[in-house]
């Protein structure tokens, strides 16, 4: 028997948003940001909303003495925004982040809500109201919510452990929060809140249903009595590992599924002449390398039962790359390492291809289109470069700049990444009876 | 070639208008039916192809998704993995593999503009039976079992106990070859899913060159759920820090309104901020990051229900005993009106986000109705309309036969020290040994209730 049915479910419920669209994305610049460090607003005439992230240009990186600080004062600053403004303050989840090197907040509404988000966004920058018993049993949140991430993910511990090793630090570029849980003090938040949510510490995105006129009248209005005052540094850029470190720990543990290694190695992208473009670059290289070393790891080797890799690299050129690896059954953690190294050491640019370099390109070009398909996506994309202090990039600037990219730069980046330079690695043997 | 037409109309109330299309293309051959919805968001098309294949047990079903994993992930022929992979993000095609009890759903994803390619793509792996062995070991492990009693999260939790439930039969061995050989023979049904997008000529290119034998494994019916019993599940640890708390039970309804009046409920319970569990237990108690409800359609009619909270061993007796104050006010109809509106949108608001972006959420809705092929008549799901069609204003009045009796639930708790105020007899309380299943337990109990 053959059958076919077709049935068509048309969806006109007005609780729908239009999907987003890549259409007229350009980013501008407010003229007037009074005391902010940048102020933007990106039109999106697809969308019935509004998104306004402030991001503070300050994050864990920032903390250089209790790990975990960043995330307490995103709380307190969220829950005080919430109660200055909304009147029931408890009644939604926490609307923020914290990353390495910034803590961003969004609110998000309709035009007609246009001045409570705006109100929203103004209040996390003021020395957080909430009464002192609260502020405190705030910090058993915080403690539930890094065991619950350490439960989710308890591999996140073996990443620290490597970080520490590489920068021989707790702080900044590394850091400790489980172990520092019990610093944690309301006075060590306020003091971390007045120090880094000034305004000139501070950028604001605002993005979807708004024109450039509005977006500065109301910026004026809730932003102009605030002054210019000096940027926070970020006295993390000139953390910096020890030259020719190569730091090899074996541990046993019970905390981890199976055995599994985790590396991290550090290296420099000197050319900073052109800031922005050296991200599209660094963006390209980073696919490159990572597919190298993937191929011969994981997807056409056996060395690997799983593995993943991450790059970030610093507005001053520093690249941080950062591997995890699970050995393929009969592959031990000191072979499964050396083949790592092995694979990063024989990664000669003579022998990439331009049709590497134009697949890599495509890749990412696909990534920003695939971005339509989820809001939250989209506005990370904004917030990412932004959070580095950067002008914000839509996704099609962004696609115009991966095509742009030079070759040169993209060939440079990878070969900063082979030479040798700072490395650690933790080996991490699966002992069920500790 | 021979042209079925039908015409099939569905009306759903305000929020929906429907209307059929007239099909137009048909596959030469009497395996596989056809079904087409248009729900997903408007870029975006996808096709589900069903192998109907009951799984005895939940180990038998990990494998069978693991080989479909190591055959979609693993080299083609003479073509790399690598050359696949950039194939597939360069045209933003994807694929997920999804397992009842009775069927095993590969589900191929993309931008309409590249559908053709993708469908192409997919009959070029379904034809392949060469499977590689490493990435057949290396699925085999990324499916395997992580008890919740190891990671003590909600999550594994509720898969652990839904697994209870459903799978029920013996864990007998499937062979590879057996398996190869079932998922290389054309899928029974194939679902799509796309608006303003036709279909026309993408079955015959999903299913072009794919033997069309019958189903032959596990071919008899699989044994009836397990019921959840009962009582207390206490694992004790003394040196943990946290406690991962759960009470609740899989519970069946006698219609679809009463699913969506629960469903509602529960989200008045423990979705989001606006919850009781947010409000009284993260925000009065400051006792847990992760306070919430569960509710996880598993078949028709049936759901997981509960309500779950991690929280500081010292304080789980405490914490254990306010999520049944919070269940029995909510049973009681002590909810507020604006409470139980926000928790209806709530439920509307997913149900429409499951219509949009989760194709497999319809095609396990539509299958459990239509587990081997469409009906004569028409397809009408009927859970969209009574979703719609919750009171609000009546469900205080309702909600003591809405929710299972408080007796009727099971506490789970893992980690903390024992409460001997809870530890009563052998039919109601089970200690969990270290290194044991929940099943253990499960088993144990359910017997000392049966003998009673």
């Amino acid at each position: 028997m053959i059958q076919k049915i077709k049935i068509i479910f048309v969806l006109t419920s007005l609780i729908l948003t239009l999907p987003f669209g890549l259409n007229a994305q350009e980013v501008i610049p407010l003229k007037n940001t009074h005391g902010l460090y940048n102020a933007y607003v990106i039109p999106i005439r697809e969308q019935s909303r509004i998104d306004i992230q402030l991001v503070i240009l300050s994050g864990s990186y920032d903390e250089n003495e209790i790990s975990g600080i960043a995330h307490y004062t995103e709380h307190l600053a969220a829950l005080s925004s919430d109660a200055a403004v909304l009147q029931e303050p408890r009644q939604r989840d926490l609307n923020a982040f914290t990353s390495q090197v910034s803590t961003v907040y969004t609110n998000t509404g309709n035009q007609d809500d246009l001045d409570r988000l705006m109100r929203l966004t103004r209040a996390v920058l003021d020395t957080p109201q909430l009464s002192e018993d609260f502020k405190k049993s705030e910090i058993d949140i915080v403690k539930r919510e890094v065991y619950y991430k350490e439960r989710n993910a308890p591999s996140r511990w073996l990443n620290r452990l490597v970080l520490q090793k590489l920068y021989n630090s707790k702080y900044g570029r590394a850091e400790t929060p489980v172990a520092d849980l019990n610093k944690l003090t309301v006075k060590a938040a306020i003091d971390f809140h007045n120090k880094h949510y000034i305004p000139s510490n501070s950028m604001i995105i605002i993005s979807g249903n708004i024109n450039e006129s509005l977006a500065q009248k109301k910026l004026t209005e809730y932003f102009g009595d605030t002054k210019k005052t000096k940027r926070v540094m970020d006295s993390w850029l000139n953390q910096r590992p020890e030259n020719g470190l190569e730091s090899i720990t074996k541990i046993s543990t019970n905390r981890l599924l199976s055995n599994q290694l985790s590396f991290a190695k550090f290296f420099r992208f000197d050319d900073l002449s052109d800031i922005l473009g050296m991200q599209a670059s660094f963006f390209i290289a980073s696919d490159i390398y990572n597919s190298h070393l993937n191929n011969l790891l994981y997807l056409d080797g056996n060395t690997a039962q799983s593995f993943s890799q991450s790059s970030y690299i610093a507005i001053n050129g520093d690249i941080e790359y950062t591997a995890s690896l699970i050995p393929f059954e009969g592959v031990t953690l000191e072979d499964a390492y050396k083949s790592l190294r092995m694979s990063i050491r024989n990664l000669d640019t003579n022998n990439i291809t331009q049709k590497e370099i134009e697949i890599a390109r495509s890749k990412n070009v696909a990534y920003t289109k695939s971005l339509a398909q989820s809001p939250r996506a989209y506005l990370d994309f904004f917030q990412n470069l932004g959070s580095d202090g950067l002008p914000p990039v839509s996704p099609k600037e962004f696609s115009k700049m991966i095509a742009n990219a030079p070759n040169e730069d993209i060939l440079k980046i990878i070969s900063a990444f082979v030479a040798d330079s700072p490395s650690a690695v933790i080996l991490a043997e699966l002992d069920n009876n500790l | 070639m021979i042209f079925y037409k039908k015409f099939y109309f569905l009306i759903f109330g305000v929020f929906f208008i429907a209307h059929s299309v007239l099909a137009n293309t048909v596959v030469d051959d009497d395996i596989s039916y056809i079904t087409e919805f248009a729900t997903l968001d408007d870029d975006i098309a996808s096709a589900s192809l069903v192998w109907t294949l009951n799984s005895k047990s939940k180990e038998q079903n990990r494998k069978l998704q693991a080989f479909l994993a190591a055959k979609i992930n693993g080299p083609i022929g003479r073509k790399s993995v690598r050359e696949i992979i950039d194939f597939r993000i360069i045209n933003d095609i994807n694929f997920s593999i999804d397992a009842t009890s009775n069927h095993l759903i590969l589900t191929v994803q993309s931008q309409k503009e590249s559908f053709a390619l993708a469908a192409s793509h997919t009959n070029e792996i379904l034809k392949n039976t060469a499977i590689n062995e490493t990435w057949l070991k290396r699925k085999n492990y990324s499916f395997r079992n992580i008890s919740s009693t190891k990671l003590r999260t909600p999550e594994l939790l509720e898969n652990e106990l839904i697994s209870y439930v459903l799978f029920t039969g013996s864990d007998e061995i499937i062979s590879k070859d057996s398996i190869n050989l079932e998922i290389s023979r054309r899928p029974n049904q194939i679902i799509f899913n796309a608006r303003n997008f036709e279909f026309n000529g993408i079955a015959n290119i999903l299913l072009k060159d794919l033997p069309t034998y019958n189903a032959i494994l596990n071919d008899e019916a699989n044994k009836p759920f397990h019921q959840l019993p009962h009582g207390v599940i206490h694992l004790e640890d003394e040196e943990a820090t946290e406690t991962l708390i759960f009470i609740g039970t899989v519970q069946s309804f006698n219609s679809l309104i009463h699913q969506a009046e629960t469903n509602t409920l529960f989200k008045y319970m423990g979705y989001g901020a606006g919850s009781e569990m947010f409000r009284i237990i993260r925000q009065e108690k400051r006792a847990s990051y992760d306070p919430r409800s569960h509710f996880n359609q598993i078949s028709e009619k049936l759901a997981f229900t509960g309500l779950s909270a991690t929280v500081a061993s010292e304080t789980w007796d405490e914490i254990h005993n306010l999520m049944y104050d919070i269940y029995n006010n909510t049973r009681m109809g002590l909810n507020t009106r604006q409470g139980l509106k926000n928790s209806h949108n709530i439920v509307i608001n997913e149900l429409i986000t499951n219509l949009r972006k989760k194709p497999n959420w319809l095609v396990k809705r539509y299958l459990e109705l239509h587990p081997d092929q469409p009906p004569e008549t028409s397809i009408n799901l009927e859970l969209i309309n009574a979703s719609f069609d919750v009171s609000p204003d009546l469900l205080n009045n309702k909600a003591v036969k809405t929710l299972s009796d408080p007796s009727n639930l099971i506490s789970i708790i893992i980690g903390g020290k024992i409460n001997n105020k809870i530890r009563k007899d052998d039919a109601s309380y089970c200690q969990l040994p270290k290194g044991k299943s929940l099943a253990f337990c499960l088993e144990k109990l359910t017997k000392a209730q049966d003998s009673r």
